[in-house]
């Protein structure tokens, strides 16, 4: 099929038209910017075909605002070497007219041959929807839909598949897949995808497996129960042989018959208890009547006992009181010896103080001597002391005095120098016998005289002369002469000193004395230092003592000395004399205590001989202890003869053993009733076991058992059934799959080597296997290359819209093939696609053009100067 | 009465509570009625026919614990009869110590008429100048004689004496019968009986002139053995040879006729047999051999024609191979890839029907069984109407 021409008129932008002519068996290129018209025509060339003329929703392809319009399509084309011209006006006028070199084909006759001659198929009734398209839909790939293959293969399907199955001869079965969908449902109504049984099957598979449980459960209930019916029949027939046996009864018999020997060994063991005691008894008797001998016995040997007691006492007592003269002897020698040696003693001391005494004397009187002669010493030097110190005691001045007289001596002296320098020296000399009275002393004989203040001389019968010294000088002399020999004269006077020198001389005398009695009173010290009287008292106490000592050496006597022994050793003698007394002494005291006890000893013993005698010497008392003495020998023989009782009846009761019957007893009666126990409880659990055996038989369980296994038997016959015919489908529906799929794949090979072809050219020089899936319905679905598989809806965006080229190109030469129109619509295509890619895309196209007519239109003219035609610009397709 | 001799019915083996597994819910509860139904018409023949008694030779009850239903039912089913009915425990309902006796009695069922013989000891029927000499079984299994008494025991001056027991008769049976339960083959004889009234096989047999086994009165399996029969025992006087006869009581007849497949005209034969069958009939047929498609689908029209007329009918044809004929494929009018499905399933078939057939017969999960019902499932959905 290859289109010529095209004019367009009235439609939608091309409102004056578009004529395009002189179109290329291969290859044509349309171009222009956007809204240049490019898509409008494709469009145009569409509703020619696939659109009713009589529709009445083709408004839209009127010129905008030109409602009267009729738009209308002309093309012409040429198919199978005949020429056709379709005509096509819409909306106001609608007409459709295709000549067939000379036939004439209009209306709707006219669309529905283009439809069956190009394979798709016109709408019922208003605009044409994707459904109808067909072939055209596939291979006229409007703006941006190059990349869906799906839904338009799907819409092709059925021209595809014809063409397809026409090229393979009819190979496919007529009804297969009807076949194979039968098969199909009735296995999936049996079983799931995963093979698990479903809807009826499994219902009858839960079925069985819920019966075959039950089943097994009251298999065990009805095992259950006959295990229980077997132990019902064990326990009655143990019941019904100890109904009959009754063996309990043996027990009884034997029990009742120890219980019997028990009580005669237990008589036996009261008898045994009866001798035991009785033995017991006379051997306390025994014990008792001994216990009685042995008092008398012991009474005779008290006796006995206490008579040899008080002999030996008695004896003791003699044998003692045999020692007291000796004793007594003893004491007085030793008071004999003890008095002499008191003698010896004392005159030993009196020799002893006389002679003492003699010596104190003598020594005293030397004493004596030596006091009086100090005592005359002393009293000579008192003497002279005393006088000295008389002496003395009129000579003492005192010092402090004596200087100040002195020094108003020396005072006076040197005054009396300066008077006598200075004083009227009166000297005179007067006959004898003649006095003057000079002043109120009376002068006489020669001697001088100075006159130191106004004297009156009085001559007797001659007058008085009156001599005053010459100057106050004088005067005031004689006064401080006065004063000074008033001073010293009182003090002389004081002193009883006539004068000085007196005085002085008396100081010095004083002084000697004081010496002296210093002297004397550092002997009288030696001699009587404490005092004269004490030396006379000492002395007279020495007198006195002399005295005394001669009175008690007279008053002495005065023994033999030479007999005598001396003090220390009569002394010695005499303590042990005392001594040697004191122990005779103490030894009488002593043997007179002992011998006092040694009476009272035989007093006792004699008392004590007196009891025991009136207890032991009794005549009653032997016959008693005759009596007791028989008594002892018939109780020895009672005695012996229950012994012997008690070993036989020992003997006897050993050989019943009674505590073996005791325990036969306990045995046998225990045995019966526990046989009897055990009847009883037997009986009780066959009642039990027959009310639990009858609820259980009530129940039916094997009925029931029956009824279930013949279910089971059922069931297990149904889902064997099921099985049966699972398997039967699976085989069925393997088989017819797997030849499906190769039959299949026999009537993809055409399609997939022209897919290959075209792959091929687009990843040229690609390494590895490229091959290409195909889907039901002709569908490519996946694309291996370089040994890697991948689903084609993974593909990229661009990758898909050239696998969809592809695959066009490979319907459109399959089409070819099969003598089909094929007119294959490019608009603005690949736009996606990289300069490489796009490349082998060119050669494809190119290579495809060569087979089918290729209308492109593109907006990029510059990519596609390589394809050898000449693109056309839109606008100079216009209809001016 | 008692001088013109003894007449009674000696019966065996009822069942009763049986039910049939290897037949379909509605099949086994007709057949498990049955049983019932025949009880009633044992006291029915008995009534009709003056009969002075009904000996029951143990296995009355097919279990221990049917339910009180079951119990109540049978002894119903007895009122027919008002003459005395001895019956003794078999295997199925030994003399336990809790049983299905005791529990009749308990349920106070049994009508005083009905003499149970639990116990070895002799049932006195005193208007008649019968003694009953029962063997019961009072364990599931016993392993020495327990006819042995019977040589021993003491029966009045001038009575009848007639033996009932339950088992195998030893050396003479063979080894498949129901218990172990030995009986001596002379017994009769050596005990001085006049009769001696056997159950347990499931067939009518005579030991000798008087020692029969009655056979279960209705059939209860396929094995070919005069079953279904009451036996009319008439003893003119002690010591007198009994007269046995044969009435069939039985309802059903069971039959399990087997075929070998090799022509057309073969499969016709199973067809007209089939043809033959009405609503007694309990069957199992068994098919082997192999047949074409079409002869299959005649078959198969035939056997669910049969089915749905007779009480039971089991086909067994899993030895039945099918081998299509150019024809049956023709017919088919299949092409393309089903075609060629049907044509490798031909091919195991036939590969299959190359080996032994009774091979494949031993399990039908085998890959020509599964061909087979492969093909005939692909030969249906082909039919179908489009």
């Amino acid at each position: 099929m290859k289109l010529s021409a095209i004019r367009v008129h009235a439609f939608r932008q091309f409102r004056s038209g578009v004529h395009v002519t002189n179109l290329d068996a291969g290859l044509n290129i349309f171009h222009g910017p956007n809204e240049s018209g490019k898509s409008t025509l494709a469009h145009a060339i569409r509703v020619a075909f696939l659109e009713r003329h009589s529709a009445g929703t083709h408004h839209d392809l009127q010129p905008w605002g030109d409602s009267s319009a009729s738009p209308e399509v002309h093309i012409d084309f040429v198919y199978n070497g005949r020429r056709h011209q379709l005509s096509k006006q819409f909306v106001r006028t609608k007409r459709c007219d295709l000549r067939i070199d000379t036939q004439s084909l209009t209306g709707e006759e006219a669309e529905q041959y283009l439809a069956g001659m190009m394979g798709f198929s016109m709408p019922a009734r208003g605009t044409s929807r994707p459904e109808n398209w067909g072939v055209p839909g596939l291979l006229w790939i409007e703006q941006g839909e190059g990349h869906h293959l799906h839904r338009p293969v799907e819409y092709a399907h059925q021209q595809l598949q014809g063409v397809l199955g026409d090229a393979l001869g009819q190979v496919a079965s007529s009804d297969g897949d009807r076949v194979l969908h039968a098969v199909q449902q009735r296995l999936e109504a049996l079983q799931t995808r995963a093979g698990a049984p479903r809807g009826n099957y499994r219902q009858a598979v839960q079925e069985q497996e819920e019966t075959q449980a039950q089943l097994n459960e009251l298999d065990a209930r009805v095992q259950h129960y006959r295990d229980e019916v077997d132990n019902l029949a064990q326990l009655q027939a143990r019941f019904s042989s100890d109904a009959s046996e009754q063996p309990w009864r043996e027990m009884r018999r034997q029990e009742s018959e120890a219980r019997e020997k028990l009580a005669q060994a237990q008589a036996m063991r009261d008898q045994l208890t009866q001798y035991r005691s009785a033995l017991q008894g006379s051997h306390q008797t025994q014990t008792l009547l001994r216990q009685q001998l042995d008092t008398y016995r012991e009474r005779k040997e008290s006796l006995a006992a206490r008579r040899q007691a008080l002999t030996q006492a008695q004896e003791h007592a003699h044998a003692l009181s045999l020692q007291t003269p000796r004793l007594q002897a003893a004491v007085h020698d030793a008071t004999h010896a003890y008095t002499q040696a008191r003698a010896t003693l004392e005159a030993s001391r009196r020799v002893h103080t006389y002679r003492e005494k003699q010596q104190q004397l003598a020594s005293l009187q030397t004493e004596v001597a030596r006091l009086e002669q100090q005592r005359k010493q002393a009293e000579a030097v008192l003497r002279t002391l005393e006088t000295d110190q008389k002496r003395a005691a009129t000579l003492n001045v005192d010092k402090r005095e004596l200087h100040r007289l002195q020094a108003l001596h020396e005072q006076l002296q040197a005054l009396e120098i300066r008077q006598e320098t200075i004083a009227t020296r009166l000297q005179f000399d007067l006959l004898d016998g003649q006095s003057v009275e000079l002043g109120d002393h009376r002068i006489s004989g020669q001697s001088e005289r100075l006159l130191l203040d106004a004297t009156v001389l009085k001559i007797p019968g001659v007058g008085s002369l009156r001599i005053t010294p010459g100057g106050e000088d004088v005067a005031d002399l004689a006064r401080e002469r006065e004063r000074v020999t008033h001073a010293l004269q009182s003090g002389l006077q004081a002193l009883q000193a006539e004068n000085f020198q007196q005085l002085q001389q008396r100081a010095t005398e004083h002084d000697t004395l004081v010496t002296r009695i210093r002297q004397h009173q550092a002997l009288l010290a030696v001699h009587a230092p404490d005092g004269m009287a004490a030396l006379e008292r000492q002395q007279s106490e020495l007198v006195m003592r002399v005295q005394a000592l001669q009175r008690e050496c007279a008053d002495l006597d005065t023994p033999a000395p030479e007999s005598l022994p001396d003090v220390a050793t009569a002394q010695q003698a005499e303590q042990l004399a005392e001594r040697q007394l004191k122990q005779a002494e103490a030894q009488l005291q002593d043997h007179h205590v002992s011998m006092a006890t040694a009476r009272a000893a035989v007093d006792t013993a004699r008392h004590e001989c007196d009891v025991a005698a009136a207890l032991a010497d009794s005549p009653d008392n032997e016959e008693a202890e005759q009596n007791t003495l028989r008594q002892l020998h018939d109780e020895r023989a009672r005695a012996a003869s229950l012994e012997h009782q008690i070993a036989e009846l020992e003997g006897s009761i050993n050989a019943v053993r009674p505590e073996m019957l005791e325990q036969d007893v306990v045995r046998f009666g225990r045995s019966a009733t526990q046989i009897q126990e055990e009847h009883a409880e037997r009986e009780r659990a066959i009642r039990e076991m027959k009310g639990r055996l009858q609820a259980w038989g009530a129940q039916g369980l094997e009925e029931q058992q029956r009824t279930l296994q013949s279910r089971l038997a059922a069931l297990e016959r149904r889902v064997a059934d099921f099985a049966r015919q699972v398997r039967a489908l699976t085989l069925l529906r393997d088989l017819l799959s797997s030849r499906r799929q190769a039959l299949t794949r026999e009537l993809h090979e055409p399609l997939r080597r022209r897919m290959l072809h075209y792959l091929d050219v687009l990843f040229g020089g690609s390494d590895g296997a490229l091959d290409v899936v195909l889907g039901d319905g002709l569908m490519p679905v996946g694309l291996t290359r370089n040994d890697t598989q991948a689903a084609l809806d993974a593909l990229s965006f661009g990758a898909r819209e050239q696998m969809g080229l592809v695959a066009r190109l490979a319907y459109a030469d399959l089409l070819k093939e099969a003598g089909q129109p094929t007119l294959i619509m490019l608009d603005d295509a690949l736009v996606h696609t990289d300069a490489t890619r796009l490349a082998h895309m060119k050669r494809m196209l190119y290579d495809a053009a060569d087979r089918h007519q290729i209308l492109l239109f593109t907006c990029h003219p510059e990519k596609w100067r390589d394809m050898g035609v000449t693109p056309r610009a839109m606008r100079d397709l216009l209809v001016s | 009465m008692a001088s013109s001799g003894f007449r009674f019915v000696h019966t065996a083996d009822w069942q009763i509570g049986r039910q049939y597994q290897r037949f379909e819910p509605e099949d086994a509860a007709a057949l498990f009625e049955a049983r019932f139904a025949v009880v009633q018409r044992i006291a029915d023949y008995a009534a009709q026919h003056d009969c002075d008694a009904v000996l029951v030779a143990g296995d009355v009850f097919d279990a221990q614990t049917v339910s009180e239903r079951t119990v109540r039912r049978l002894f119903n089913a007895m009122h027919g009869f008002g003459g005395p009915w001895v019956l003794i425990p078999g295997n199925h309902d030994a003399a336990l110590a809790e049983s299905v006796w005791t529990r009749a009695r308990q349920l106070d069922v049994v009508p005083p008429n009905v003499h149970l013989a639990l116990a070895a000891q002799p049932v006195l029927l005193h208007d008649l100048d019968v003694a009953i000499l029962p063997a019961p079984l009072t364990q599931r299994r016993t392993h020495h004689d327990l006819t042995a008494w019977f040589d021993h025991a003491q029966t009045p001056d001038g009575y009848m004496r007639v033996g009932l027991a339950h088992g195998s008769v030893s050396g003479i049976l063979s080894d498949d019968i129901d218990s172990a339960n030995p009986l001596a083959p002379d017994r009769a004889a050596r005990a001085r009986l006049d009769y001696l009234a056997l159950g347990d096989w499931h067939g009518m047999r005579s030991i000798d002139a008087r020692t029969w086994y009655s056979g279960t009165p209705e059939t209860d399996r396929f094995r070919n053995n005069e079953s279904g029969h009451l036996l009319d025992v008439s003893i003119s006087g002690p010591g007198a040879t009994p007269r046995v006869r044969a009435v069939r009581v039985g309802q059903y007849v069971w039959d399990a006729p087997q075929f070998q497949l090799s022509m057309p005209t073969d499969a016709e034969q199973v067809v007209d047999y089939l043809q033959t069958l009405g609503p007694e009939h309990v069957v199992s047929l068994v098919l082997s051999g192999h047949l074409d498609l079409a002869t299959q689908r005649r078959l198969l029209d035939a056997v669910a024609a049969a089915q749905a007329r007779v009480r039971a009918l089991d086909v067994e044809m899993d030895a039945l191979a099918l081998q299509p004929t150019d024809d049956d494929i023709a017919a088919l009018q299949a092409d393309g890839y089903v075609a060629d499905v049907l044509h490798t399933l031909r091919g195991m078939l036939a590969s299959a029907s190359a080996q032994d057939a009774a091979a494949m017969a031993q399990s039908n999960t085998a890959e020509a069984v599964v061909a087979r019902d492969a093909l005939a499932l692909l030969a249906e959905i082909l039919q179908e109407p489009q």
